[in-house]
């Protein structure tokens, strides 16, 4: 079973069992690969911010490649990803959804409050500043759960 | 909730490690159980008295303000 470490902001790979192990690390790889990819297709629609590489273009076959990559990455993550979660321990579940409430709390709080006040600061959010408000929400999250379960 | 667990893990002469093993959970979640900081699910709780052969009531304390 998974042991929670680094005040709940990652988990022991090595507390897992084989098979276990496997799907975590696979999920992650292609969560990664599915990241890099996503990435390209941002900076070729210009999504992350500033100026689009490629306007015309954004439709050649290689960056339809690229997005195909990016569906095919993501959802085998989350096949690894769900793999690996069903065979957890309530404690660990608990953990998670802790962390995943805390990452939507953090994307819905920023994005509400970037909305309301963005003519005022005159700053457009793009992907990179929700994505970042979700991580550190899933951060905070998962450190609360640390911090009221686990914590001597 | 309060409860017994770690009085009957030592009356019965078993680790964290152990008992963690043998119900299929980790370390920490006996650990949280036995500290009172978290509740186990139902499954789990049926799976404790199923191995310590004991009523539930003989493992886990509840009080009205739980």
């Amino acid at each position: 079973m998974a042991k929670i470490t680094y005040k709940g902001l990652w988990i022991e790979v090595s507390s897992l069992n084989p098979q276990d192990k496997k799907n975590y690390i696979r999920s992650i790889i292609f969560f990664a690969l599915g990241g890099f990819f996503l990435g390209i297709h941002l900076a070729f629609t210009g999504f992350v911010g500033g100026e689009p590489i490629e306007v015309r273009d954004s439709a050649k076959p290689f960056i339809l490649i690229i997005r195909l990559l990016v569906i095919a990455c993501f959802i085998t993550a989350s096949i690894y990803y769900k793999m690996f979660y069903q065979t957890q321990d309530d404690f660990f579940k608990s953990y998670h959804n802790s962390a995943f409430a805390g990452g939507a709390y953090g994307f819905v709080v920023f994005g509400t409050l970037v909305s309301v006040f963005s003519p005022y600061f005159n700053f457009q959010p793009t992907f990179y500043e929700f994505f970042l408000a979700f991580t550190a929400g899933a951060c905070i999250g998962g450190y609360l759960f640390y911090k009221k379960y686990i914590a001597d | 909730m309060e409860n017994h667990l770690k009085s009957l893990r030592n009356k019965n002469n078993i680790s964290q490690d152990q008992l963690a093993s043998i119900l299929k959970v980790s370390r920490q979640t006996i650990n949280s159980i036995e500290t009172g900081k978290f509740d186990p699910s139902l499954k789990l709780v049926m799976k404790m008295t199923r191995y310590f052969k004991v009523d539930l009531e003989k493992i886990f304390v509840f009080q009205d303000d739980d």
